[in-house]
């Protein structure tokens, strides 16, 4: 990880020259090259400790170098890979097989088992991103991260909370009932729901197994109906037509 | 904290509307409407000119890309919020699991006030009795309890404690928030 120093005119030129990506509430993103993109702070930051030093994922975006205002502590920017998909918080795409998901959640688990100390404080669905080409989880936005003892189950537990509750979104009203319909994914409901009421100081452990388990259950389930799941789409309740 | 507070909550730009009926429906199916009560897209009225040469009324949007929402703060409302289809954050939150920070009533009366709307529903949310707290004017932070409502005017008295004397101020809907 390297330190640069940089001042408001050597800033303005790198915002000029460099091709835009996106803007958010707390900074803007702009193309070094194809590969790496720069996320520059509306506001200088003196109080993030961005300290991920040695820490590399094709799947998830660390700082690679960091941009400070002149000699001073305060942080314009940091430089991290540039990953694709589209966020989860516009939802999945209906073609995209249960499958794929699955496989997809599988990989991320274990990226974020690869750093078990990494507490990912702003993991919400507007910071995981799916791409539809490789099939893979990506997760954005590392400035709100930082160090704590055997976070990895924690961050674990809140991504599962997230996809169910993707996949309830899908379901819309109709999923009380099929819930209700079976006393297993109704426990694994619960515990859905448990993460929920705590899930912004996350401490307890849940079960690192719940959306594998929620997912087949309600695949299963609605299997059962005479409704072959195969797809996202196929979660989506079937409109009734007016005879 | 149990207190129902005006948040802002910022969506992808274009998407107010959509975040607002999704929201809505995420608090109605997932039983939290306790919790997340109104959703709103601060929009004015504007005349702009026509192609014919006259003039017709527009809806603006206030602030686009953000939304208001009233909500209690419990980490579950937070959750369903957060994770609502385009939204992409509050205001006001720092990270590190705090809280974000709520508007001032002020700030939410002016807004909703040029929308026909009130923070208060005079009729469902005030009874004689209730303890309130006034925000605004000389007797800003003061405690109290209502001693009557007047529903046509607006104007409610409360009862605080001044000096040691029970008196009674006079204050618009405005000034008061629910202890």
């Amino acid at each position: 990880m390297g330190r640069f120093s940089v001042d408001f005119q050597g800033i303005e030129e790198l915002k000029r020259e460099k091709e835009f990506l996106s803007s958010g509430k707390e900074g803007a993103c702009y193309f070094l090259d194809s590969k790496t993109i720069i996320k520059l702070f509306h506001i200088l930051r003196g109080n993030r400790k961005i300290n991920f030093k040695g820490y590399k994922s094709d799947n998830i975006a660390f700082p690679i170098d960091i941009y400070y205002y002149d000699d001073t502590n305060l942080i314009e920017g940091y430089t991290m890979n540039y990953l694709k998909g589209m966020s989860l918080s516009k939802g999945f795409d209906s073609s995209l097989l249960i499958d794929d998901l699955k496989n997809a959640y599988n990989k991320i688990r274990m990226e974020i088992e690869k750093y078990p100390n990494i507490y990912m404080d702003d993991l919400v669905s507007v910071n995981i991103l799916y791409d539809y080409n490789s099939n893979n989880f990506n997760i954005i936005d590392t400035s709100k991260w930082y160090k704590k003892k055997d976070a990895k189950l924690i961050n674990i537990s809140k991504l599962n909370a997230i996809l169910i509750d993707k996949l309830l979104d899908i379901l819309k009203n109709s999923y009380k009932e099929i819930i209700n319909e079976d006393s297993k994914l109704n426990l694994l409901y619960q515990e859905y729901n448990n993460i929920l009421m705590g899930f912004q100081y996350l401490e307890k452990v849940y079960n690192p197994e719940l959306f594998l388990e929620f997912v087949d259950r309600l695949v299963k389930i609605l299997n059962n109906r005479e409704k072959k799941v195969e797809t996202i789409g196929d979660l989506k309740p079937k409109v009734l037509k007016k005879p | 904290m149990d207190e129902k507070q005006w948040y802002v909550v910022n969506t992808y730009s274009g998407h107010e509307n959509k975040v607002k009926e999704k929201l809505e429906m995420r608090a109605n199916s997932m039983d939290m409407k306790d919790y997340i009560f109104r959703v709103i897209v601060p929009e004015e009225t504007v005349m702009v000119d026509d192609k014919k040469g006259g003039q017709k009324e527009k809806v603006k949007k206030l602030f686009p890309g953000y939304i208001l929402v009233e909500m209690i703060m419990s980490d579950e409302a937070w959750f369903i919020v957060r994770n609502t289809p385009g939204v992409t954050g509050f205001i006001g939150s720092s990270g590190k699991g705090a809280k974000p920070t709520p508007l001032q009533p002020y700030e939410v009366d002016n807004i909703l006030k040029n929308m026909g709307m009130a923070r208060i529903d005079i009729k469902k949310d005030l009874n004689v009795g209730d303890n309130v707290k006034i925000v605004d004017g000389p007797f800003a932070n003061m405690s109290g309890t209502i001693e009557s409502i007047d529903e046509e005017q607006k104007i409610i008295n409360v009862l605080v404690d001044l000096f040691g004397n029970e008196t009674s101020i006079e204050c618009e809907l405005s000034q008061i928030q629910k202890a």
